[in-house]
């Protein structure tokens, strides 16, 4: 049940990000929130339980961007394994400094996926010439600020829907 | 595998793009003063539909000027034409795509011409689905269609520049192309009818190696806005 409930939510943030967003933001500045999800809930849990969320979210982003699948995969993996490593390691107790590392993990998140996903591209393109090449965005820093705008709208909602499924888990543990 | 998750996605996406409109166009509304949106919505819809009749019409004069040679233009109000809603963009890179709810269940064909109020060509059919289509926009730099300036019928290829706007390339130095040129599809290759208006040249330069000329083409219509489209049939 907690794995269709959360496929489901990725789901319906690839469909956002597809279709409704696209009609509020302009081209190269809509908000990734797909991996803004992820790396919410990288930062609340850790790399091991998100890791097949990271990669079922790249799958279908790759699936409706025509990309060649495996490059949002990549993207998402090293972006939740940077986010583990960081939030690891800076640890704050103070809920606005937390609050305030996320938001630049959110930003950088952003840029790293961008570099990731043009280098992949670039390859993909090198090595096969039906893959067509894309341009670096010249609207990257707006597009990062729009994804730290996006990220304080949906983190409570993200971070108790994702509470919920660890209660649940947790639960069904203990049964066990 | 990408068919039967587009499959899937088809009835949300198309859901969440008309929803993502209305809300768009309310707040729109409410922002605007008066009905100035929607007369100018109006106006701008007018004038693409006249500058395409004029665009046609001029052909049409050329046409007759270089008697039957021309007769192979479709008139536009004879093409078989498949409307479609768009229900999805590019959401990653700089919007070089578009996805239409209509698929090879309609008889879409990759290949096939898409164009908005009456003539304006805004890309190629790339990739079908049975119910949906991936469009790729004349910015797309894999689009390549055949082209001629209306006004001294200089011959040159358009090309898309990665998502950011668009190029005519591969004209002969010997043609003349004047900066607010009409540019229309030239119907050559056959693949696209000819007589499609394209846009309009912004700057003209010399290609790098200085054999040919190129013009920056400004589009006729922003693809970012776009509602409702018209997929050719062959």
């Amino acid at each position: 049940m907690q794995n269709i409930f959360i496929s489901a939510i990725i789901f319906f943030s690839v469909i956002l990000q597809t279709s409704l967003l696209p009609n509020f933001f302009a081209s190269g500045m809509i908000p990734d929130i797909t991996l803004i999800i992820i790396i919410i809930w990288t930062a609340k849990f850790d790399f091991n339980s998100v890791l097949k969320w990271a990669i079922l979210a790249g799958v279908m982003v790759d699936l409706v961007s025509f990309w060649p699948i495996g490059t949002d995969v990549l993207s998402f993996v090293v972006i939740a394994f940077s986010v583990n490593s960081i939030s690891k390691r800076f640890l704050v107790p103070h809920f606005a400094w937390k609050f305030s590392v996320l938001m630049l993990m959110v930003f950088g998140g952003t840029l790293l996926n961008s570099f990731t996903v043009f280098a992949l591209m670039k390859i993909a393109s090198e090595l096969n010439r039906t893959v067509e090449p894309v341009v670096m965005n010249n609207n990257l820093f707006l597009k990062s600020i729009f994804d730290v705008v996006v990220f304080v709208i949906i983190y409570w909602p993200v971070e108790r829907l994702g509470q919920i499924f660890a209660y649940h888990n947790n639960r069904i543990m203990v049964k066990r | 595998m990408r068919k039967v998750f587009l499959e899937i996605a088809y009835p949300f996406q198309k859901t969440f793009y008309i929803l993502g409109r209305n809300i768009d166009e309310t707040f729109s509304f409410f922002g605007s003063i008066g009905n100035m949106r929607q007369e100018n919505e109006r106006l701008t819809i007018e004038t693409n539909s006249l500058a395409a009749q004029v665009a046609s019409l001029q052909e049409e004069r050329k046409e007759n000027e270089n008697f039957r040679e021309q007769l192979r233009l479709a008139p536009q109000n004879k093409f078989d034409l498949e409307a479609s809603f768009v229900i999805g963009q590019d959401p990653q890179n700089l919007g070089s795509w578009i996805m239409i709810g209509k698929g090879s269940v309609d008889g879409i064909q990759p290949g096939m011409s898409v164009i908005v109020s009456d003539g304006i060509l805004i890309g190629r059919v790339s990739e079908t689905n049975i119910h949906s289509a991936k469009v790729s926009l004349l910015t797309d730099s894999s689009n390549t269609v055949n082209v001629s300036d209306l006004e001294t019928g200089a011959r040159g290829i358009i090309k898309g520049a990665y998502g950011l706007g668009m190029m005519m390339d591969m004209v002969a130095q010997a043609d003349v192309l004047n900066n607010g040129d009409t540019i229309v599809t030239s119907g050559l290759g056959g693949d696209v009818p000819r007589g499609l208006l394209v846009g309009k040249i912004q700057e003209v330069k010399a290609s790098p190696d200085k054999l040919f000329q190129q013009a920056i083409i400004i589009p006729r219509v922003r693809y970012q806005k776009l509602d409702m489209v018209f997929v050719i049939k062959k």
